[in-house]
């Protein structure tokens, strides 16, 4: 299933708009510092939200792999699942580049071969939004594996002599699970 | 505006449902009261730690609670609090007046950084105080109020207070970018001691400096429990070395006073870093000792007032004085350097009873510390490694591809920047810098000092730490690299957890840590298992299949 | 709202003085009260404001170092980023006074996707110089209106800032640079969300007030031409307190000289204070040299310590049992019943 015909044409368009909407989730004062600042160490999130939405629709347009498209919202996430929203809020982006898409394409999507391609890709964002919400929940439940991992590692001299706890915990980091991937979420 | 409909996004209206806003309404941010979502803030400090240490107003209380129990006076004793700490620091005085608002300092803090809260911008975290400066104590803001900027002091001031100023980690990035050397480090260590006057302090903070009072260190590590701790490590370095080293514990006669932050006593990864120094002191046949008494490098009264700051710090320079050694070392730590470099001296000398350090191994005299007399490990090695006198086998660390993280304290108070990467080049052969905007003076904060680093707030942890930890993932991604180095306690228990959420795969660890990997002793075994009894042999295989 | 408030104030002061002066006969006052009134509350005011820093002591030496630290001898110490003696510590603080060395730390370009970019903030290290030392020349041209003889340097300086030779009388580069460098400034808290966010009403008021001055002596010297011979006449009785009032000076003149004094009498009691201030900041008008030398704090006092003493009688004991050193020996269970 390719995505590639109407999407491809108006990439930048779509990316654009949807950065807008995405960006509409901060305060309004930290938009135009994440919006402008293009040196990615100094503005982490705006250039991970920019990088991320190109490359998530890139792979959209072309090839739309699910590990791809999943790496690429990990990358996303990982932002915004430190920063206070609502799991609902973290994800609704998604959802929203229906209406970007239908937007930008406006009255092009006219006849009944785009109107096709308009239903199949609204079931794509909807298996993204899926994805999305197994890497969010799983992100979060990282933080609270971490958390629990440090409050051990803090304590570890006193554990390791008490034989509490296997020296094998401290000698490798907490495994990190692999991207959900296509195996993790429901099928199409 | 027309209400959503079913089938648009509005309808699903987070506000509504949770009642959790991320957006501050529109409006000045005067009128924006503060929200206290869980994982953002720290526990309160619990009331017998505050009696142990004879603060006002213990008692228990939480923060979600409306009724923080603060005294009946309690604006007084801001207020009079502020005015007492205008007359005693020109610091704060003049922070207070010069500030342009020209935003310069708005994007360097990590918090701002990482999640966009515009209170987390420097200049407006200053200006939660600022306002209530100008209103009670300019004539501008006597007269004008609310027109010359000024804030009447509420409870809800208060609660933003303790919200924002536990949410700085005094890491002084935004003072490198002011024209004015405005530091908020200043300004949040002002806040704290009102916010002290009160009875409000985080408990992750104030135990540690109860447990410090008491037992010497901030983990509350009793004598014979530091002295089974530094035998199991022992224990552990002969395993891994086959030298035995011995534990001077509390020894009069010694050369030098060892002084290190508890942290590295009982928390994986800086366990390592001390048996390093254990090896480290062991091979070079130093006369030092370490002390049950002045068993903590780290000083948590920084994060108090400066009265607790001098309370803790008087152990070093009594056990100095009792011991009878000549001079003392301290560990790898980080806002124990701002403490032993801006504040010991000032707090607790002359240390006239001691010598000016001299390294008895190179002769080197150590004219920089010559007043305070306490010199930083990393000037004693990288003195010791210079003039040829450790054995060093780099290539035992090249299974470890390594990057440095600059700790604030020792890179903005003090100025360490060559010493410890001069030591890490001679013990690894794989070191790599980050990018130029975020170390040395533009470091980035791990996101935990300062008293944050509890795990109550790990989200708001690991969004400081955003900025850290996407320059440590370029360096694994662009050089492979698979562990950090930090010289700070609070950077080897924090930046575990920074790096395992951001840049999974990279480890953290300390720097006497590779020295002593690296270092060839006598009377060493085949060396097949390094500090952290790890077969060292597969790890080389690892790294060669990456 | 607080930029429309002040400039609504700086415009009702221009009108103010053309009440006073374009319709009414109020020279006098404008013309020579005002100016000593705002004279004088600006040197009282700035003295005892700088005095008010000084009084409050400086307990701590805290510098914010931002550079290597002078430590062993082959490491390369950075003198100005991290003073360690007083010479250097004024090295430091020049870089910082004339040349806003932290603020030009925000500067950075850098290759992004193949096109050289900088961030906003560059421009704010721009705009302010250009309208700091703008205003410092313009400051030094006046001199022209206070001094006979006029000193040397003051042809200079002009020569070198009307070299453009545009129009008669000839245009200086300063007066552009003095509008453009504080119309930058106005915009960017305008129109920048995060800077306009912090703004205060205090922070557009100098803004426009300085702009209000700009253009208003713009005016005169390139429109207006008021007779400068009346002008300096007036400002040389006012510096030698021997005042007169000239005939035929054009109101516009009395509104540049109100605002000027309402500037001079605003100055202490606001941020503009940051000329005094940031020759006292103690992140960067101290050596870094702490543990070389002692730091004293004229207001230390001893506070409560838990004493070696104290910790033996608590810990004696377990610290006997783990064969630990301590000062006093238990004393003997006997001895210990008896008590």
């Amino acid at each position: 299933m390719s995505l590639a015909t109407p999407i491809a044409e108006c990439q930048a368009e779509v990316h654009g708009r949807w950065l807008d909407r995405v960006m509409a989730s901060y305060p309004e004062q930290a938009r135009p510092f994440f919006r402008r600042q293009k040196n990615r160490f100094a503005n982490p999130v705006g250039q991970t939200l920019d990088r991320g939405l190109r490359l998530l629709l890139q792979e959209l347009a072309g090839e739309s792999r699910p590990e791809e498209l999943c790496r690429h919202l990990e990358e996303i996430l990982r932002v915004r699942s430190v920063q206070s929203f609502t799991p609902a809020q973290a994800v609704r982006f998604l959802f929203e580049l229906k209406d970007i898409v239908r937007e930008v394409l406006g009255e092009r999507l006219a006849d009944r071969r785009e109107q096709e391609w308009l239903g199949r890709f609204d079931r794509q964002v909807d298996q993204l939004a899926l994805f999305a919400f197994d890497i969010y929940s799983r992100l979060r439940e990282r933080m609270y594996q971490l958390r629990i991992a440090e409050v051990k590692r803090s304590v570890s001299t006193i554990m390791k002599r008490t034989g509490y706890f296997s020296e094998e915990l401290f000698a490798k980091p907490v495994p990190e699970q692999k991207t959900a991937g296509p195996s993790g979420a429901p099928g199409e | 505006m027309a209400k959503a409909t079913f089938d648009q996004m509005e309808y699903y209206d987070p506000q509504q449902i949770a009642a959790v806003s991320h957006r501050p309404p529109a409006g000045g941010w005067m009128d924006t009261p503060v929200e206290f979502r869980p994982g953002t803030w720290i526990y309160p400090g619990k009331a017998k730690h505050l009696e142990y240490l004879g603060l006002p107003n213990p008692r228990d209380w939480a923060v979600t609670d409306e009724d923080w129990k603060l005294p009946d006076n309690w604006k007084e004793i801001v207020l009079k609090g502020i005015r007492e700490r205008l007359d005693k620091y020109r610091s704060f005085k003049v922070f207070m007046d010069v500030c342009v608002r020209c935003g310069a300092c708005a994007d360097k803090c990590h918090f701002f950084i990482g999640g966009g809260d515009p209170k987390n911008m420097p200049v407006l975290r200053a200006e939660l105080l600022r306002s209530v400066y100008r209103n009670d104590f300019t004539t501008a803001g006597k007269i004008l109020g609310r027109l010359a900027g000024g804030r009447k002091l509420t409870i809800d001031v208060i609660k933003e207070w303790f919200y924002y100023f536990f949410q700085c980690t005094e890491c002084r990035r935004c003072s490198v970018f002011c024209p004015y050397g405005i530091d908020t480090a200043e300004i949040t260590m002002m806040a704290r001691e009102l916010l002290g006057l009160l009875g409000i302090y985080v408990n992750w903070v104030i135990e540690p400096v109860a447990n410090c009072f008491r037992t010497g260190n901030h983990l509350g590590i009793q004598p014979h429990g530091l002295k089974d701790t530094l035998e199991f490590f022992a224990e552990d370095i002969e395993e891994a070395t086959g030298v035995k080293v011995d534990i001077p514990l509390n020894k009069k006669g010694a050369d030098i006073l060892f002084v290190t932050p508890s942290g590295d006593f009982l928390a994986d990864p800086g366990t390592f870093t001390c048996m390093g120094y254990m090896l480290l002191f062991h091979e070079l046949g130093l006369n030092y000792t370490w002390s049950t008494y002045a068993s903590e490098g780290g000083n948590f009264g920084l994060f108090t007032s400066a009265e607790t700051i001098k309370r803790l710090n008087a152990k070093l320079y009594a056990e100095a004085k009792r011991l009878g050694v000549k001079w003392i070392l301290g560990g790898e730590c980080g806002h124990m350097w701002r403490v032993v470099h801006q504040y010991m001296d000032t707090v607790n000398g002359p240390a006239d009873f001691l010598e000016v350090p001299r390294s008895p191994i190179t002769g080197t005299v150590f004219e920089n510390a010559r007043s305070t007399k306490v010199v930083h490990i990393a000037e004693f090695t990288a003195d010791l490694i210079k003039h040829g006198k450790l054995k060093l086998d780099p290539s035992r660390n090249d299974h470890i591809r390594v990057t440095f993280h600059d700790s604030c304290n020792p890179a903005r108070a003090m100025g360490l920047f060559e010493e410890p990467r001069y030591i890490l080049r001679h013990v690894c052969n794989n070191f790599y810098e980050m990018p130029e905007n975020t170390i040395r003076e533009q470091t980035f904060c791990c996101g935990g000092g300062a008293g944050l680093g509890t795990d109550e707030n790990m989200e708001m942890r690991l969004r400081g730490g955003m900025p850290r930890g996407m320059a440590v993932r370029h360096v694994q991604e662009k050089y492979d690299v698979n562990q950090l180095c930090a010289i700070c306690a609070i950077d080897r228990a924090t930046l575990v957890t920074v790096c395992d959420f951001w840049a999974p795969g990279v480890k953290v660890t300390g720097l006497h840590e590779l020295v002593a990997n690296a270092m060839v002793f006598e009377g060493e075994n085949e060396r097949k298992l390094n500090l952290r009894l790890e077969p060292v042999d597969e790890l080389r295989e690892e790294a060669g299949n990456a | 709202m607080k930029a429309a408030v002040s400039l609504i104030v700086v415009l009702a002061l221009v009108v103010l003085a053309y009440l006073g002066t374009g319709l009414g006969q109020a020279g006098f006052i404008f013309g020579i009260v005002l100016p000593y009134l705002a004279l004088a509350v600006f040197l009282v005011g700035f003295v005892s404001r700088v005095l008010g820093w000084a009084r409050s002591p400086v307990p701590f030496r805290i510098p914010t170092t931002c550079g290597q630290q002078k430590s062993l001898r082959w490491i390369k110490h950075d003198r100005l980023e991290n003073p360690f003696t007083a010479w250097q510590v004024i090295g430091r603080m020049l870089l910082e006074v004339l040349f806003f060395r932290s603020l030009f730390r925000n500067t950075r370009m850098e290759m992004h996707q193949g096109k050289m970019t900088h961030g906003p903030s560059k421009w704010l290290w721009l705009g302010a110089i250009v309208f700091h030392y703008s205003m410092l020349v313009v400051l030094l041209r006046h001199l022209r209106l206070f001094t006979e003889p006029v000193p040397f340097f003051v042809g200079w300086i002009e020569a070198a800032d009307g070299f453009l030779q545009i129009g008669v009388p000839v245009l200086y580069l300063t007066s552009l640079g003095l509008l453009a460098g504080l119309g930058y400034l106005l915009l960017r808290r305008l129109f920048i969300a995060q800077v306009r966010y912090i703004s205060l009403l205090n922070d557009y008021f100098p803004l426009w007030l300085l702009l209000g001055i700009g253009s208003t002596g713009f005016l005169l010297r390139h429109f207006v031409k008021t007779d400068l011979v009346s002008i300096k006449s007036l400002t040389l009785g006012l510096i030698s307190f021997s005042p007169q009032l000239p005939e035929g000076v054009h109101w516009l003149f009395y509104a540049h000289l109100l605002l000027v004094c309402t500037l001079f009498a605003y100055f202490p009691f606001s941020k503009l204070m940051h000329l005094g201030g940031v020759f006292l900041s103690p992140t960067r008008n101290l050596a870094s040299n702490n543990r070389a030398v002692r730091h004293v704090n004229p207001w230390d006092y001893p506070v409560k310590v838990h004493t070696y003493e104290e910790y033996e009688d608590d810990f004696r004991d377990k610290m006997v049992a783990a064969g630990i050193p301590v000062e006093k020996q238990p004393q003997p269970a006997a001895a210990a019943e008896k008590e």
